[in-house]
């Protein structure tokens, strides 16, 4: 009697496992149709996060540019404000010198005025400056720009010897081509026959 | 334009020459024209057929201008046709004349004053639109008819002028001060014109920062950097001046030292040699007619004065040894003398040194400062600026400043040079 029970039961077994098998199988079509209900597919997510990366990296950048902006924005006011204040320094420095009439030394009352160039020059040490000679209206166009020439080398000669190099310099002559001022008088010759420094 | 009936003219032209009262004969510095007196010419309003009843008036007026100019001449330009009723020594009857068949032309008669002799024809073609220089070539041939040295209508002067503040441009102009042209177009500071026997320019120029020379290779060529040959110099360089051939550039150049000397450079070869030593200033290279000489200006005695030189820089020595500041030599185009600029009493006058006697004479006096003195190619004028309280005009002279007429009514003027090349 055991026997056939065992087998009732083994076939039981086997038909409640077949069943089984037979239920599991059953549900499978009824999971097929609701994919986009229930979760994104492998191909979407990968999707999802590259575009998520995409826009990170976009944040990102844009975050860096803003940065790069604002960077340059303030080396750019800074080299504004550089520029400004070498300007300040330039104008405060480099004012004319003058000169007696035919002549191309440097005169007492001129050398705390050169004095300044010589320190405006060390303060900034990229910057170079032309010295322009100038004359009054006296005396012919081509010897008073030799002489333009003269008054701009003695100005060099000066401010190479307080120290600033040669290199700093270049020379430029305008004789009486360039005038200040146009008066027939001492007064405007005076301000005529000059050093005038520019910056390059 | 075309001249015909030469063979014709030959024979009226001894007769022509003969008969003058006083000719000054032969290429000559003004003091050699002590003597001379003014030749009575007569210049009757042209005539004209057809349409040209304007071209002949303007070419009447040119040609009137022109001779009154010249010199040698006391012109009786008179409106009334009635020349037989003038007193003069000669004639000159002029017609404007073109018909359907012959191209325009103009029927030059040079008559005697008392006998209306005709002495020569000439004949010119051309163009209405040529009517200044038709009228300068028939006033320089009749110049050289009457006096043996042609005139100068058809030269030119060429000059430096400021266009506005700080900005200067070459100009030319003819003898009579019209037909300007402006010759450089830069905006920049541009100066010192030399002009070659041949036409071609030379001058300095700012327009790139510092001072270089520009000018033509050619004839009628394209402005080009003529030095320095490698752009990225920067030496100062002034006062070019175009030896007679043509071939070579003398100029200055100054250096960071404060020394300026007197160069020259070989077009061809592009060779630059130094002419003088690096002792003081040395500027205004001058030449002489024949490239031999070179006059100049040096401070190495202390104060600006005249020197010559031979045009290899050999046997440098003064020549002027009168007056503490003397600048802007001019030779003469015979060589027998220098116009000069020199400080007199604290104003600059020009004044003329002659070799043969070494004399010195001052040929401007009045208000102002003259400056910077340019013979006439013939040598018989010399042009230079006046300048009163900052403004400064042309004006020349003639006959050791005998004779002194302004030139032209431009403003702001400098540094002229006189040539007749077109």
């Amino acid at each position: 009697m055991t026997r056939p029970t065992i087998t009732a039961s083994a076939m039981l077994a086997g038909a409640i496992l077949l069943g089984t098998g037979l239920a599991c199988k059953k549900p499978e079509p009824m999971q097929a149709p609701a994919p986009v209900k229930q979760g994104p597919t492998q191909a979407e997510l990968d999707a999802k996060a590259a575009a998520d990366r995409k826009a990170a990296e976009e944040a990102k950048r844009r975050q860096a540019e803003l940065e790069a902006a604002k960077k340059a924005e303030e080396a750019k006011r800074l080299a504004a404000e550089n520029a400004a204040a070498l300007k300040r320094a330039a104008a405060e420095a480099l004012k004319d010198i003058h000169f007696d009439y035919d002549k191309s030394e440097i005169k007492a009352e001129d050398r705390a005025q050169l004095q300044k160039i010589s320190d405006f020059l060390k303060a900034y040490p990229a910057v170079k400056v032309e010295i322009q000679g100038h004359c009054d209206e006296r005396g012919t166009n081509e010897y008073n720009l030799a002489l333009g020439n003269r008054r701009a080398s003695a100005t060099l000669q000066y401010l190479m010897a307080l120290g600033s190099p040669d290199q700093k310099f270049t020379l430029i002559s305008f004789g009486k081509e360039k005038p200040l001022c146009t008066e027939g008088n001492e007064a405007c010759w005076r301000k005529n026959r000059r050093a005038h420094f520019e910056l390059k | 334009m075309k001249s015909r009936s030469k063979s014709r003219m030959h024979v009226a032209v001894a007769a022509f020459l003969s008969m003058l009262p006083v000719a000054a004969h032969g290429q000559s510095n003004p003091t050699n024209d002590n003597q001379m007196k003014a030749m009575k010419v007569h210049i009757p309003p042209t005539r004209w057929s057809a349409d040209d009843a304007t071209v002949a008036h303007q070419f009447w007026q040119i040609l009137s201008k022109d001779l009154s100019l010249a010199g040698p001449f006391e012109t009786i330009s008179s409106d009334e046709g009635n020349f037989p009723a003038v007193e003069s020594d000669l004639v000159l009857r002029t017609k404007v004349h073109r018909t359907l068949l012959k191209p325009f032309t103009l029927q030059v008669q040079v008559l005697e004053g008392r006998t209306h002799k005709i002495l020569y024809r000439k004949v010119y073609e051309g163009s209405p639109a040529w009517i200044r220089r038709m009228a300068h070539r028939v006033a320089d041939d009749f110049t050289e008819k009457a006096t043996g040295v042609r005139g100068l209508a058809e030269s030119r002067i060429v000059f430096a002028r400021e266009t506005r503040k700080g900005v200067k441009e070459i100009f030319q102009m003819d003898r009579d001060g019209e037909g300007l042209v402006q010759l450089t177009h830069y905006k920049s500071l541009t100066i010192s014109p030399s002009m070659a026997a041949d036409g071609r320019l030379a001058y300095v120029t700012y327009k790139g920062g510092p001072p270089e020379i520009w000018g033509q290779r050619d004839v009628g060529g394209s402005h080009v950097r003529l030095y320095p040959l490698d752009p990225g110099r920067s030496e100062i360089l002034l006062s070019p001046a175009w030896s007679p051939d043509g071939r070579q550039l003398a100029f200055a150049q100054s250096d960071k030292r404060g020394h300026c000397d007197v160069m020259v450079l070989d077009l061809n070869s592009r060779q630059v040699h130094r002419l003088t030593s690096g002792s003081g200033n040395n500027t205004e290279p001058a030449w002489n007619a024949t490239g031999t000489l070179i006059a100049f200006t040096s401070d190495r005695s202390g104060s600006p004065q005249i020197y010559l030189m031979g045009s290899d820089g050999s046997n440098p020595r003064r020549v002027v040894t009168e007056g503490h500041y003397n600048s802007n030599p001019a030779l003469s185009p015979d060589g027998t003398a220098v116009a000069y600029n020199s400080r007199i009493d604290g104003k600059y006058e020009v004044l003329v040194h002659d070799f043969r006697d070494s004399s010195n004479t001052q040929i401007t006096h009045g208000e102002g400062n003259f400056e910077a003195p340019a013979w006439s190619p013939d040598g018989r004028w010399i042009t230079y600026t006046q300048s009163i309280s900052g403004t400064a005009h042309l004006m020349v002279s003639g006959f050791l400043g005998r004779i002194v007429q302004p030139l032209g009514v431009l403003a702001q003027v400098q540094s002229p040079d006189w040539t007749r090349a077109r």
